[in-house]
């Protein structure tokens, strides 16, 4: 059924089943996938979907419910449910729709020349991607992973204020995974990945040798000895760890209490040298947006601002309940999820000062090139985190001998406090489903480093 | 949800091309949530997920297609998309439909249909009250519920035709400790491939009070200590170690490209010979249990290792294929976007001789991890990493003061080999984890006995 169509009948059917308000949230998604190993297409993807989620307001109480199945008959299934779940809703705080902005950033994000790309093209580039890999070094064993991607989506979002807003976009991307040994070493793994908006811009070679690359320097690591030392995080770990506490600059977090940044606007919470924003789109950037997933326009702003906390990210409830507007970050998880807080592009922003002249600052530690386990070993609401890593010895501001089978463990809001300089190699990470997170590289002064 | 012609033209079609195998995954899975945070229910959402994925194996490859729409038009649509990426080969044929009635091991008493969301509401307040009663420091509670009612008909060219249908019910708990600037966190869960019944027989209070008991003790704890030392990891949860350390490395994914320490290895001692390792998809009612697996091969008790020695990997049906071996029916996949592969069910470590207590009296001084949180691993090198949520310093053979915010890394191999004491209390977990995986999210169980790790790297701040 097309979706205009099952929107008209989806909100006569709300109006008379008595919503006061109510709101269709409609995505769909081309996706498309490959994967080679040993010269053949190990597997090939290919994917259409879609779905509607339906959010109204019944008895002064938002409900929510979503189906995969755009069809008349799910419509009786989307109110009572909708219906259903408002009954039992106990929250004073309303949850407002919205009618809109007057105007939306220009977001360019779709490209038809990447639309129109032929599956074979996509296909020769992935398997060029595993061939320049095992012919970069005799030490690479096998490419465990060798991938390319398409993707293509629209989002309608729709409400009974003349909320009336849709946005294209699509992206490739690509993931590159190797083995690497030396003679009766043990095997180490390298892996890099590169999303773009065109393909011209994505280079097999550079990716394939980058991510073995990766790989060969951590030949040969020994186990770190346990110290509390100067640490450095590259710029690829940097964001990981700002990313892992994204959610402590969240109004919605502040107000129940799961953040300690809590009274804290407009003071000093850390490092001069430290400015992060949170941006909805910037030129040329993919996973710009001109709209969140409550149809607010995207907004670009400082969160922290040499050193100062300038905002928390709102969405429109957080917003009303502390008296502010939005600042564009609502965020609905997938199809089903309600509406809760997310990020845009969230990064630190870089410096003059170059990676090299971070490691002389540095003199003697540790670089962290690699984490693990973000999802575990970060305690979002204390800021205490001890993570699984990999990198190398730094020795007279020089990069040495590499090491794993480490655990750099400290505390966020103590570590934005003391970090001393942030570099110039602004990085953004591939687009996660709760925003894109970059940073360049950070050293963060001391922190406690568990080995041997 | 399909008719026997239409199979039949889809996946004849979707071998049409040099296939030799073709299998359709149709779901239809119902879901509903509730939040409640500070005791005030929050957020309480329903959907559906419905489509359909077709599989086509050519070689030891596979093409996967999937979309929303099941009509005749839609499968078709997807069985020309999945023919067009296949350019040679013999065209597999197919045999008759001989469906298959699923033995349901699983008996749901309180399907979640017929659940009312007030009582929900009941139960997760329970858990805040309970929390908030036990101690003044305790500052916020966050409990959630979950059900899932998934649906799935699985047809495959061979003439399989099998529905099956499973239902899991959740509920997780969570507990915030402050002090000034501090803040402490308690978790704990209980889940089951079971309905409403499952809390039947559970005081969902006492969940609240345990959590909130922790973290109100890690509030006053000191952080944990780095460096090397020997470690005891607790019963239940103390699993995720060999979920972690072992049971991702076993996954034919990983081992039929010889991406896996334990690649080759079949028949050879790889653990300790106090170590007997199962992955058992048929416990009744447990989280990660499954009638049929995702492929419809009936799950099964597989022993993974037995008395240190290495007896069977965990397999899919296109792996198995590469290795020359039958599928150990652990084949799964979140939904019908995922292409399904092997992954774990219920996996845990045997019980061993020792008691409990003769474990701690045996350590002169090393990490007691009672609560375990989350890993990863990467399962070709076997390095893994875990957090711990709730620990102990061991001193003199006793359970000394808490230290808080310790991980735990190693590898896997490794590990296995450094397990010197197994005692007897082996239970399932119950917490209701999700693994993640390539084929996506899926319900896991995990369990063992209270057991020893001679040596390990415990990552702590002081």
């Amino acid at each position: 059924m097309n979706i205009q169509d099952f929107k008209s009948l989806l909100f006569e059917k709300a109006r008379g089943a008595g919503f006061d308000s109510f709101e269709m949230y409609a995505p769909s998604t081309d996706s498309f996938q490959v994967k080679v190993f040993g010269g053949e297409i190990e597997e090939f993807k290919s994917a259409h979907s879609s779905g509607v989620s339906f959010r109204g307001t019944y008895g002064g109480k938002m409900g929510y419910a979503s189906t995969e199945k755009v069809a008349e008959d799910s419509i009786e299934y989307l109110l009572d449910a909708a219906r259903a779940n408002a009954a039992v809703i106990e929250d004073k705080d309303t949850e407002p729709l919205y009618a809109g902005d007057a105007e939306y950033p220009v977001v360019n994000s779709f490209n038809e020349k990447l639309s129109a790309a032929e599956t074979s093209e996509k296909c020769a580039l992935a398997k060029h991607l595993e061939t320049a890999a095992l012919e970069y070094d005799k030490r690479v064993v096998s490419v465990d992973l060798a991938v390319m991607g398409t993707f293509e989506g629209e989002i309608v979002i729709a409400n009974s204020l003349g909320l009336d807003v849709s946005h294209r976009s699509n992206g490739a991307f690509a993931v590159a995974m190797v083995r690497v040994q030396s003679e009766g070493g043990e095997p180490k793994v390298g892996f890099e990945s590169w999303a773009g908006s065109d393909l011209e811009s994505f280079s097999p070679d550079n990716v394939a040798r980058t991510a073995v690359e990766k790989g060969l320097a951590q030949l040969g690591a020994s186990k770190a000895a346990t110290a509390n030392t100067e640490v450095v995080f590259n710029n690829e770990t940097a964001a990981d760890i700002f990313a892992s506490f994204a959610s402590n600059f969240f109004a919605e977090d502040v107000q129940k209490g799961f953040s300690l940044l809590g009274g804290k606007l407009g003071q000093k919470i850390a490092s001069d040298v430290l400015t992060l924003r949170d941006d909805g789109y910037i030129d040329g950037c993919v996973g710009s947006k001109p709209f969140d997933s409550e149809g607010v326009a995207a907004k670009n702003k400082a969160v922290i601002e040499n050193g100062v906390l300038k905002t928390f990210l709102y969405n429109l409830k957080s917003a009303e309940k502390d008296g502010v507007d939005s600042t564009g970050n609502g965020f609905k998880r997938g199809l089903t999820g309600p509406i809760t807080t997310g990020c845009g592009l969230f990064a630190v922003q870089p410096s003059r000062v170059s990676f090299d002249q971070i490691l002389d600052m540095a003199g003697d530690g540790i670089l962290i090139t690699k984490l693990e386990g973000l999802h575990a070993g970060v305690n979002a609401v204390t800021g205490d985190f001890s993570l699984s890593a990999g990198g190398f010895e730094i020795i007279g501001g020089k990069i040495g001998s590499p090491v794993d089978q480490m655990v750099v463990s400290g505390n966020f809001y103590e570590m934005i406090r003391d970090i001393v300089q942030v570099g110039s190699d602004l990085r953004f990470d591939t687009p996660s489903g709760d925003g894109t997170f970059g940073s360049p590289s950070v050293y963060a002064g001391k922190l406690n480093i568990s080995g041997v | 949800m399909i008719n026997k012609d239409t199979a039949e033209r889809v996946l004849v079609k979707a071998m049409s091309t040099g296939g030799s195998f073709a299998e359709l995954f149709i779901e239809n899975t119902l879901g509903n949530s509730l939040v409640m945070v500070n005791g005030v229910l929050e957020k309480s959402v329903s959907g559906t997920i419905f489509g359909c994925g077709l599989r086509v194996f050519h070689g030891y490859n596979a093409v996967y297609a999937y979309g929303n729409d099941v009509t005749e038009k839609g499968l078709m649509k997807l069985a020309q998309a999945a023919a067009g990426a296949i350019a040679a080969g013999e065209s597999g044929s197919l045999r008759p439909f001989a469906p298959v009635a699923v033995a349901n091991n699983h008996k749901i008493l309180k399907l979640p249909s017929d659940v009312s969301k007030t009582d929900v509401a009941l139960l997760l307040r329970q858990a805040h009250d309970a929390a908030t009663a036990y101690d003044k420091l305790v500052t916020q509670t966050s409990n959630s519920y979950r059900d899932v009612t998934q649906d799935v008909l699985i047809i495959n060219s061979d003439g399989l035709w099998v529905e099956d249908q499973r239902i899991y019910t959740h509920i997780g708990v969570q507990s915030v400790a402050s002090d000034g600037g501090e803040k402490q966190t308690g978790r704990d869960g209980l889940s089951a491939m079971k309905g409403f019944e499952l809390f039947d027989d559970r005081d969902i209070a006492e969940f609240g009070r345990k959590t909130a008991e922790s973290a109100v003790t890690m509030l006053r704890a000191d952080f944990a200590p780095g460096g090397e030392m020997p470690v005891v990891l607790e019963n239940a949860f103390g699993g995720v170690i060999f979920h972690e350390a072992c049971g991702h490395s076993l996954e034919g994914t990983f081992v039929s490209k010889g991406a896996s320490n334990f690649a080759g290895k079949l028949g050879q001692r790889v653990a300790s010979e106090i170590v007997t390792a199962i992955d058992d998809g048929t416990i009744p009612g447990a989280w990660g249990s499954l009638n049929i697996d995702d492929e419809g091969t009936p799950t099964r008790r597989n022993v993974l290792i037995e008395d240190g020695v290495l007896k069977s990997y965990l397999l899919d049906r296109l792996a198995g294929l590469k290795m020359g071996l039958p599928s150990t029916g652990s084949c799964r996949r979140e939904s019908y976007k995922f292409a399904p592969t092997s992954r774990m069910n219920n996996t845990y470590i045997a019980a061993g001789k020792h008691t409990p207590e003769q474990v701690i009296a045996a350590t002169e001084y090393g990490f007691y991890a009672k609560k375990m949180g989350g890993g990863s691993v990467m399962p070709t090198t076997g390095e893994f990493n875990f957090a711990v949520q709730e620990g102990y310093m061991i001193r003199n053979g006793k359970i000394a003061e808490p230290a808080r915010g310790a991980t735990l890394i190693g590898k896997g191999h490794e590990v296995l080999m450094d397990i010197d004491m197994v005692a007897d209390n082996l239970t399932l977990s119950r917490a209701g984890g999700m693994c993640g995986s390539l084929s996506g999210s899926v319900p896991t169980d995990l369990g063992q006995p209270r057991l020893r790790v001679s040596k390990m790297t415990v990552g702590g701040r002081k």
